[in-house]
């Protein structure tokens, strides 16, 4: 592997940083779980109904891109292949939401 | 000096009039001495003189002191029930018919709520913060109708337990704080409004037109007339109340009303209204615009909408006012109160519940673990896909970027 100091403190921070931006995710996700099932009226409003759904959503997709990043990482051993996976991946990401 | 000479003493048989009877004084006293007796919450047992408290699910009065019954009395239930025109109400510009009753204003919440002048503990039932204003006379209208309790302050407090338990990521020991506390039976003011409508609206229906790998909407220009009524759509006729508080805890059995009586206040407190008549139908039509919106939508169809214009024309509204029973009480945890409020009637939970920041921290990094699996699935699939767009050249020396020459 090139650097695997690197690679290790990175992945690290990089858990870190999405757990941390996780969490309140995860708090609108579980409000709107549990709103769904016990509000009877209209008073949830309908970004408070999706915003944690929407949230989590997205922050499963960064998750998933950042883990095939580190993943193509240790499995070449070199950066350079993972960054450029990484960038075919985004790309392909951003064809597919414009087409939607 | 001469003392002067007391009245002779009237007959007998001579019927007893008091000089005072007609005048606008005594005409005054007597209204205030109806409303005294008709708010009076006192009733005495009659066995023992102890205070006796609605005892809900029984549909009668239980001694606190010797646990004898005291039935409520029964009152046709029709009155509970009637609509009152909406519009003539206003137009006549006759007030509802209110009493005086010693109330307290929150400061915090704005809740005005009855208390006793000589009770000791003065805590906002629905903010749970201290009253330090003194306990005056305020007018509350007096409802036609009410939901009496019919859950015990035991089985909220089992309510309440099991929909503590059942939160997902929330702190260990909350139902354990919780269990310490009681709860405050409050009925909550309540308008309900009925309405018949008829809108005319003008908008644009928007389809969906595939042409190659592009997508674009084709619109056109609609127009048309949905009807629809609206049966007892409820208001909170106050502030304190906010509205996740109130569908929270719907539905609500309104073909249960009880005429009001205030036996079934005994024991309960009751909230005074904050929110008039006008106000609270303002606020029903800010609800069903939004409901005749999504009408005018489904009648539009196609895969868009736009309401250019909406013109809605209500007639026969009609309202009633009423009182809802709640269940409410405040537990600690670390150092924040929560509130908690169960359905009177149906039992339904509704609280602010604490998270645990340690377990949400745990979810989400199991979460993020477990994106791994799918990560390493697309890293995989996707080396074959990728190689050809990768312009560097392979590490390896044998011209693979993969040591297994994968």
């Amino acid at each position: 592997m090139d650097y695997p100091i690197q690679f290790a403190i990175s992945l690290l921070v990089v858990i870190a940083g999405m757990v941390v931006a996780g969490i309140p995710l995860l708090k609108a996700l579980t409000l709107a779980i549990e709103g769904h099932k016990e509000f009877e009226g209209d008073s949830m409003t309908r970004r408070q109904k999706t915003q944690g759904w929407i949230g989590a959503a997205i922050w499963s997709l960064v998750a998933i891109v950042i883990w095939s990043f580190f993943i193509d990482w240790g499995r070449a051993g070199n950066i350079d292949y993972a960054t450029d996976a990484l960038a075919y991946r985004v790309e392909k990401l951003a064809e597919a939401a414009s087409r939607s | 000096m001469s003392q002067p000479s007391p009245p002779p003493p009237p007959p007998a048989d001579a019927p007893l009039v008091n000089p005072w009877s007609g005048t606008r004084l005594a005409k005054k006293i007597r209204q205030a001495d109806a409303a005294n007796r008709r708010n009076n919450r006192d009733f005495p047992c009659p066995n023992c003189g102890a205070d006796l408290r609605f005892d809900p699910g029984a549909s009668a009065m239980k001694c606190t002191h010797c646990e004898a019954e005291v039935a409520v009395p029964h009152v046709d239930d029709e009155a509970a029930q009637e609509e009152f025109d909406l519009r003539a109400q206003i137009s006549s510009g006759v007030e509802l018919e209110t009493i005086q009753t010693p109330s307290l204003n929150c400061t915090t919440c704005g809740a005005s709520v009855e208390f006793d002048a000589d009770e000791h503990s003065r805590l906002c039932p629905f903010c749970d913060s201290a009253i330090v204003a003194d306990v005056t006379l305020q007018r509350s209208i007096v409802p036609q109708g009410l939901l009496p309790f019919s859950k015990q302050e035991k089985e909220a407090q089992e309510r309440m337990h099991t929909w503590l338990n059942s939160r997902w990521f929330a702190p260990g020991g909350i139902t354990k704080n919780a269990a310490e506390e009681h709860f405050n039976g409050v009925y909550v003011p309540t308008w309900t409004y009925d309405a018949n409508t008829v809108t005319d609206y003008t908008g644009k229906r928007g389809r969906r037109v595939r042409s190659g790998k592009t997508t674009r909407i084709s619109w056109t220009r609609v127009s048309g007339t949905v009807t629809g009524s609206f049966d007892d759509v409820l208001v909170s006729g106050s502030q304190s109340v906010s509205v996740e508080f109130k569908d929270a805890l719907a539905p609500w059995p309104l073909a249960d009303l009880e005429t009001y009586q205030t036996e079934f206040l005994a024991g309960f407190r009751a909230e005074n209204h904050t929110m008039g008549l006008e106000e609270g139908y303002a606020e029903s039509q800010v609800f069903m615009r939004a409901k005749i919106r999504d009408w005018i939508k489904a009648d539009i169809g196609g895969d868009r909408q736009i309401i250019t214009s909406a013109d809605t024309r209500f007639s026969d509204e009609t309202f009633k006012h009423i009182l809802l029973p709640v269940w409410i009480t405040h537990y600690t945890l670390e150092g924040t109160r929560y509130r908690m409020s169960v359905n009177g009637q149906t039992g339904k939970v509704y609280g602010q519940r604490p998270f645990s920041n340690r377990k949400l921290l745990l979810g989400a990094l199991i979460g993020f673990l477990a994106m791994s699996i799918l990560g390493g699935l697309i890293s995989v699939s996707s080396g074959p896909d990728i190689r050809p767009y990768i312009a560097r050249s392979p590490a390896t020396a044998d011209g693979n970027w993969f040591n297994n020459g994968n």
